[in-house]
């Protein structure tokens, strides 16, 4: 009797996994992306809705408790975020017009242009609003007030999915700036943590980073160069490694973004 | 409750786990209702609540559906010879489904949603004990 039931689970199991597989695998074909592009857009209204929901109940609970105290901390994140972003816009347009002293008549760096894309959910990873009917792509990157938030990983009919930095398995090759002084200070690999925070390792014990030092992508691996990421926030006393770490801190909270920009280089 | 409701209740779950939540709460959903109810049915539950969870999540139908069918149907065949009710079992299976799944998705070891999940899990049982004893799991 049992062994009836078990081969009776199993044949229902198999046709089951087999009829997954095959939509599985349609799917990933694009068969059916019109119908799924059509069925998913009451539930990306759904998913934003709640976003929108949860971010608010958010800052109301934090308004509740010492509002005037939390207004002003929202006020100076600002005004820091804003500062990171002018010194390496600054240190950029040096080091770019120093370059174009140089080199007159050498060509301009590529043209970026930016998408915006309305942010429908975060977890590990964000939920953007375009997709590939919007000429997104894999690999693009991905900011919010000029600083990186991620990149594509995976691109629907009009959604897409972004990866974020601060993902445990994102590694990105990264430069570390001076905030007030041009040129790069070290070169390092900046890795996710699952939270908030991120590690910059491989930084050679001879180069010299210190607190508040900006990090920025270095350009290599496929990422696109002078992008701000975020701010050491401690190094981590040397030690007998031939690398030294440091923790960074992002510049901008993931949780509380709306919007997001694609970056498209013409 | 009715399949259908429970099915509306999945789709709020993966609503609210593709908008913030960063755990799977449909998991908990697909368990709870493979514990409570004929192993046929539960295939079937898994089944479509995989699809709801890839509906709402973007990207190809069919993924969470074979992962929810291969959870619900492993769980089976260790009913069959093991006793699921134990207080401790569930939290454990939960804790490794969910770093199994994230090992899928992240290609990387995330314990924290697992051991919340668990967590979620052994409230419900604490606070629910006499829903215990309707364990059916068989097939």
């Amino acid at each position: 009797m049992k062994e009836a039931g078990i081969k009776k689970n199993f044949f229902l199991f198999l046709i089951l996994i087999l009829i997954s597989v095959l939509l599985l695998l349609l799917s990933k074909q694009n068969w059916f992306t019109s119908f799924l592009g059509w069925l998913r857009q009451p539930l990306n209204r759904l998913e934003s809705t709640s976003l929108s929901s949860y971010q608010g109940s958010l800052g109301k609970l934090s308004f509740s408790s010492g509002a005037q105290k939390q207004e002003k901390i929202f006020e100076l994140e600002g005004r820091l975020r804003q500062l990171a972003v002018d010194q390496n816009k600054l240190s950029l347009c040096q080091e770019e017009n120093d370059k174009l002293k140089r080199l007159l008549g050498a060509s301009l760096p590529v043209s970026w242009q930016f998408m915006d894309a309305k942010v429908l959910g975060i977890t590990d990873r964000i939920k953007i609003a375009r997709g590939a009917n919007q000429g997104v792509k894999q690999g693009m990157m991905v900011v919010a007030e000029n600083i990186l938030v991620g990149k594509i990983v995976e691109v629907d009919t009009n959604v897409s999915f972004v990866q974020l930095i601060t993902s445990p398995n994102s590694k990105i090759p990264v430069a570390v700036k001076k905030p007030d002084s041009e040129g790069i200070q070290a070169k390092g690999l900046l890795l996710g943590q699952s939270g908030q925070t991120l590690l910059l390792d491989k930084v050679l014990q001879a180069e010299s980073i210190q607190k508040g030092d900006l990090i920025t992508t270095s350009g290599d691996e496929n990422w696109l160069p002078d992008l701000l990421i975020g701010q050491i926030k401690e190094v981590m006393p040397k030690s007998a490694e031939v690398y030294q770490k440091a923790n960074v801190s992002p510049l901008i909270n993931y949780h509380d973004l709306r919007t997001v920009f694609i970056i498209i280089i013409q | 409750m009715k399949n259908y409701l429970l099915l509306f209740l999945v789709l709020i779950f993966a609503i609210l786990q593709v908008s913030f939540l960063p755990v799977n709460l449909v998991l908990l959903v697909v368990l709870a209702f493979a514990l409570l109810n004929e192993s046929s049915r539960s295939l079937l539950f898994a089944f479509y609540a995989g699809l709801i969870l890839d509906l709402a999540k973007g990207g190809p139908l069919g993924f969470y559906s074979i992962f929810f069918l291969v959870v619900v149907f492993v769980l089976l065949l260790y009913s069959n010879r093991f006793e699921v009710s134990r207080w401790f079992f569930i939290p454990i299976f939960i804790f490794l489904v969910s770093v199994i799944e994230n090992l899928f998705k992240v290609h990387f070891f995330v314990w924290k949603e697992g051991l919340i999940l668990a967590f979620v899990w052994f409230l419900r049982i604490t606070l629910m004990p006499e829903r215990n004893k309707d364990f059916k799991l068989k097939v």
